[in-house]
């Protein structure tokens, strides 16, 4: 090897390190980034749900796959919002077990956090009936409707796949809770619910 | 400490300096290249763990595969660690070694940020590994860390905002606050370095000297053990020659005294004979010579080490009474009083009488020559010091005494007090030295208090017993 050559190895060596580097976080940034599918919630109450309506305050409706990752800082998240609203809205937390799965799968680490949330009702869903009810096909996804069933918000409440932190879609449930007549759409980060496309 | 502050030795300390902290600096980059080296390995591990524990598998309804962390953990922690690491081990204490182990830091803090979901706690991460490179005390490693912070908000923030700031929209300058903080640490950590930078020199100049010193010193203590070498093996050589010569010169010296006084006291036989003075003449000046030549040979026995002491129980009374009948009749040639004072508790001592009755007679002999018309006084006192008794001989005449400059050398061989004394009183010079030596091959001493023209008081002190028989030479006398 010459002196020039030599002289050059660790700088280009130190550049396609660099690129691979790069290439790889961005991999990784756009992975996290990529909102999943968002919902195709109906406007107004579904009439063949299962999950009680509350009175006079606006029912939450929060989509989980329970075994996935992303859906920790939702569910974070989900408690923020909880915390900062002015009206506690009636929270429904549905986790979707599939079919073919044992007893008791849906009962992890998520499950028992949502469990320990006060006022929530956690409810399980067997083959994700509830979810296509709601038209719901990402996990974390987050629908309020108002105290007349009317949909106000839409959408994800984290910033992107798993990323915990203030972000669009928590601020704008807040504000439809708090409000109660603004409607939001956001985009929602978290596995797919199925395996199929709804 | 051993000043040579010319401008060519400040040169060679200086450059020395420059050196010593260059291999300060080499030794610190390296060290901290390994203990990076060992902290990629341990992130990387540990971002591998962590993803397998907290996101193990990604789900789409009912169907898994590995998460994406899992193999970006695996593989993108490995690209990241891997190459630093390596760059560590094989070319430590290289500037590009750390600068891309600083980058390789950041992206990790990026990674690890990617793992953890984004947690605030995470972020510390970054101000950690900013903490963690000014071990290098260097600080242009902060440089490129930062820059791939502030690149890193700078992308995000215009890719993906939300991902950085929260919030969907944000100015475009948001990124500089960020970036913001971390510089806020990077001039605390920058002015932490130049300080240790600053007591590292010192260090290497400090060390620097002092090896210049050390050097200085060697070269010196070699020179003079050379010095002493010389001087012992000459000292030796005039010792044994003296020794040798005097013995040599004494044995014609004393035939020619015995044939002189035989030849004398056959011309007393011979009434009117004119050469008995002249006889007399040539008696005197082979004693003086004798004198002289035994003096050097004790003198050269003592320096040579081969004048031992041979101790012996006498009665210290019955030595002066020796003493005094030989030196009576110089006291009464110069007309002088001769006083003893022996206190009761003088009794017997063991010594070497030979050397103790020679240092008594040579000091009692030069008060009556330097007295006329006056006093010589002998007082001996036993004395108690701390390990043991000494016997004190005083010795005090109301002769000419001495000047103080005169009383300092007077020890010192072929010393008189005055270039004049030799002629006026004749002597060698060479007495008072053989009895400060004898005093302390006798482990004693030997003092002197003078004033001129009021006299002299010699104080002796010997001990009463040796502290052991062991410590006193045994080098054969009779061999010198």
């Amino acid at each position: 090897m010459t002196f020039t050559s030599r002289r050059f190895l660790i700088p280009a060596l130190a550049a396609v390190w660099l690129g691979l580097a790069g290439t790889g976080l961005w991999v990784l940034w756009a992975y996290e980034n990529r909102p999943g599918t968002a919902a195709t919630a109906p406007q107004q109450w579904p009439t063949d749900t299962q999950l009680a309506r509350a009175d006079g305050r606006p029912t939450l409706v929060f989509l989980a796959h329970p075994r996935c990752t992303c859906t920790r800082a939702s569910l974070t998240e989900l408690t923020e919002v909880l915390a900062r609203s002015t009206t506690r809205p009636k929270t429904h937390i549905v986790f979707i077990r599939p079919d073919g799965f044992e007893r008791n799968w849906e009962k992890t680490d998520l499950w028992k956090r949502a469990m320990a949330l006060p006022g929530v009702t956690v409810t399980r869903d067997d083959a994700g009936v509830e979810a296509e009810r709601f038209g719901a096909a990402t996990s974390g996804q987050t629908l309020l409707y108002d105290a007349a069933g009317n949909l106000l918000f839409s959408g994800g409440i984290t910033g992107s796949r798993g990323h915990e932190g203030e972000n669009a879609g928590e601020l704008a449930l807040v504000n439809a809770i708090n409000s109660g007549t603004t409607r939001a759409r956001a985009s929602v980060f978290g596995c797919p619910l199925f395996s199929w496309s709804l | 400490m051993i000043a040579d502050s010319s401008p060519a030795t400040d040169h060679v300390v200086a450059a020395r300096a420059v050196e010593l902290f260059k291999d300060y600096e080499h030794e610190i980059h390296v060290r901290t290249d390994r203990l990076f080296a060992g902290l990629m390995a341990l992130q990387w591990v540990a971002g591998v763990l962590f993803a397998l524990w907290v996101s193990p598998l990604a789900w789409t309804g009912a169907t898994s595969r590995t998460h994406l962390h899992v193999w970006a953990a695996l593989f993108l922690g490995g690209l990241l660690s891997v190459f630093p690491a390596g760059l560590a081990l094989l070319r430590p204490g290289e500037r590009s070694t750390r600068y891309v182990i600083a980058v390789a830091q950041m992206l990790m803090g990026a990674l690890a940020l990617h793992l953890t979901g984004g947690r605030i706690e995470t972020h510390f991460h970054v101000f950690g590994s900013l903490a963690f490179l000014a071990f290098y005390r260097d600080w242009r490693v902060l440089v490129p860390a930062t820059v791939v912070v502030a690149l890193d908000h700078v992308l995000r923030g215009f890719l993906w905002p939300q991902s950085v700031y929260g919030v969907i929209v944000a100015s475009p300058w948001r990124w500089l606050e960020h970036a913001g903080w971390v510089v806020f640490e990077d001039v605390f950590l920058i002015v932490g370095v130049y300080r240790s930078i600053r007591e590292m020199r010192d260090r290497a100049e400090r060390t620097a000297a002092l090896e210049h010193e050390l050097r200085t010193r060697a070269v010196l203590v070699e020179d003079l053990q050379k010095a002493r070498k010389l001087a012992e093996t000459a000292t030796r050589a005039r010792s044994d020659f003296l020794a040798s010569m005097s013995h040599e010169l004494r044995t014609p010296l004393n035939a020619i005294i015995l044939y002189s006084e035989l030849l004398e006291e056959e011309a007393l036989d011979r009434p009117g004979d004119q050469s008995v003075e002249d006889l007399r003449k040539i008696q005197s000046a082979g004693k003086h010579l004798l004198e002289l030549i035994n003096g050097i040979l004790d003198l050269s026995k003592i320096e040579a080490g081969k004048m031992s002491v041979m101790p012996e129980e006498f009665d210290v009374r019955s030595m002066l009474d020796e003493v005094v009948d030989t030196v009576r009749p110089l006291v009464h040639k110069n007309s002088n009083t001769l006083t003893v004072h022996v206190a009761d508790s003088v009794t017997t001592v063991h010594a070497d009488i030979t050397k103790t009755r020679q240092i008594v007679l040579n000091l009692v002999s030069n008060a009556a020559k330097f007295t006329r018309l006056g006093t010589v006084t002998i007082e001996v006192t036993r004395s108690v010091g701390d390990a043991r008794d000494y016997i004190e001989f005083q010795i005090a005449d109301t002769g000419v005494g001495m000047t103080p400059e005169r009383t300092r050398r007077i020890f010192d061989p072929f010393t008189q007090a005055d270039v004049t004394t030799a002629r006026k009183y004749g002597g060698t010079g060479l007495g008072l030295a053989i009895v400060s030596s004898l005093c302390q091959l006798m482990d004693g001493s030997i003092s002197v208090d003078s004033r001129p023209d009021e006299g002299s008081r010699f104080t002796v002190l010997l001990p009463v017993q040796p502290l052991q028989p062991a410590d006193t030479p045994v080098a054969d006398e009779a061999a010198a």
